[in-house]
């Protein structure tokens, strides 16, 4: 990953390898202490579920916008998870245009691989009929802020978006011909949640 | 979704005909492999190096039926000026051909081969003395033709083998080795089959680790870890690639043993001594 976000005179760079060795750094914390986390959810209207996400200086928006698609044709009873992570302009100057799109695509590489296993979210609860429809969850991610540790800040956001995703429950009827419809509950309470618990957390070590 | 311009796609909306037939056959759960070789046994390797013509270096690789080739071309000038470093850099392009897959590969690099092709570079990076070319960089562009398991491990190995061949100067090759953790078996160097296999999903551990080693200075350079593993299980098959990846070396030294004498012609004695014999005044 590339980055030349700060350049460090030799002394800077050695007042930090001593500090750590005392277990000290440089913003007072020790070697295994986290930042302040912020976590605000339900902060963009237009979406199903949405969260941000304040670690220190990084700040992550994560929208989650559920639509109806077919499944895969290998995987008729699973719904879909798409990610796409956009590192914004305003995030660092280096990210304007094309100059973001490495580390986002490490992002969403990142993230695909995490979900790709069975055990984190179940996708069977994302299907509506099978081999006909499914729910396929778009997550965007997009950096407002980058403060460092954006991995870790990026799956805490995306737990948290999936935690307030509100589906609407889905009510499949067959009509005269055996065609199935499918007809969306009235009401704004009806919804369904996911289950997050084993929605894995990254974890970022930086040895000095 | 930006498209190729270029060629002329398929009909969108073509499917495998895979999806229809029956599965292909998975593995036993005990008992030997598919293809007979025990649980910790790599398949037979065949390493070739210089076999582009063009290119300052290359390597070609099969391991079983996974064949990738390497093709290395450097030390050249920055592409983007602005660029400039006192470090030289090294550029990794992975592309799997179209047909090389099961399922048809799209034209232009996804998303996964972009993630691979990270993951060689961080792979290959420790290894190659970066500041012995400033202000230049090296581009290994691999293909993988046919993809039979293991092939990010083949592809570090043959690109490891292509720098050495282009003579980009490094502290140590690098090896690549993967493990399949299925259930409570190790299959070390799983082929297509095995590496596909959905066996034991979602109930019992398993997952797929890929690392890639420097083995005479035994320092792992890259480490990937697909599935979910209890910990003890995960850093046994570590150990498991890391005893695979020095299998793989002493393949790789010959390999280059050998180029490195067909590139060089060898001497002739008799040649030597006759002119020695003329300068001491002796016709």
């Amino acid at each position: 990953m590339s980055s030349t976000l700060g350049v460090l005179s030799d002394a800077e760079r050695l007042f930090i390898v001593h500090g750590v060795q005392d277990d000290l750094r440089s913003d007072g914390r020790a070697c295994e202490d986290y930042r302040h986390v912020e976590v605000e959810t339900d902060v963009v209207s237009n979406t199903s579920g949405s969260a941000r996400l304040r670690l220190g200086n990084t700040d992550i928006l994560v929208g989650v916008k559920a639509e109806m698609g077919e499944p895969d044709p290998g995987r008729p009873k699973e719904g879909k998870l798409e990610f796409f992570v956009d590192c914004s302009a305003n995030a660092s100057p280096e990210f304007e245009g094309r100059g973001g799109e490495e580390l986002a695509i490490e992002v969403s590489n990142a993230l695909q691989r995490i979900f790709s296993s069975k055990s984190t979210l179940d996708l069977t609860a994302l299907c509506i009929i099978p081999a006909g429809q499914c729910w396929v969850l778009f997550v965007d991610v997009l950096v407002l802020e980058c403060g460092g540790n954006l991995f870790d800040a990026v799956s805490l956001a995306v737990k948290a978006a999936l935690f307030s995703t509100r589906l609407p429950t889905v009510i499949v009827t067959a009509d005269d011909e055996g065609q199935q419809e499918i007809e969306l509950s009235d009401d704004p309470y009806d919804v369904k949640r996911l289950d997050v618990d084993n929605v894995p957390l990254i974890v970022t070590l930086s040895k000095v | 979704m930006p498209g190729d311009s270029r060629r002329v796609p398929g009909p969108q909306d073509s499917r495998s005909p895979h999806w229809y037939g029956k599965q292909p056959p998975q593995h036993q759960e005990t008992g030997t492999r598919q293809d007979g070789r025990a649980d910790h046994d790599l398949r037979p390797v065949y390493l070739h190096a210089g076999v582009v013509s063009q290119a300052t270096g290359s390597a070609y690789i099969e391991l079983g039926q996974t064949k990738v080739i390497a093709a290395v071309y450097g030390p050249r000038e920055i592409a983007r000026r602005e660029e400039f470093t006192m470090k030289g850099r090294l550029c990794c392009e992975l592309k799997f051909a179209t047909f090389s897959c099961r399922r048809r590969r799209q034209h232009m690099q996804d998303n996964q081969e972009k993630d691979v092709s990270l993951i060689v570079l961080q792979a290959l990076e420790p290894a190659v003395c970066l500041d012995r070319f400033p202000k230049s960089q090296v581009d290994v562009y691999i293909t993988v033709l046919q993809d039979d398991g293991s092939a990010l491990a083949a592809a570090i190995t043959c690109a490891a083998a292509g720098l050495a061949d282009a003579g980009v100067m490094m502290y140590d090759v690098v090896t690549g080795c993967s493990v399949r953790q299925c259930g409570d078996r190790q299959l070390l160097d799983p082929s297509g089959s095995e590496e596909s296999s959905q066996e034991g999903e979602g109930v019992e551990d398993h997952g797929m680790v890929t690392v890639g080693l420097l083995p005479s200075l035994n320092q792992v350079s890259a480490l990937v870890l697909d599935g979910h593993l209890p910990q003890t299980t995960a850093v046994q098959a570590v150990k498991t690639c890391i005893g695979g990846c020095q299998g793989i070396y002493p393949i790789l030294k010959d390999c280059l043993v050998k180029s490195t004498r067909r590139k060089v012609p060898a001497v002739d004695p008799t040649l030597i001594r006759t002119s020695i014999d003329g300068q001491n005044g002796r016709t």
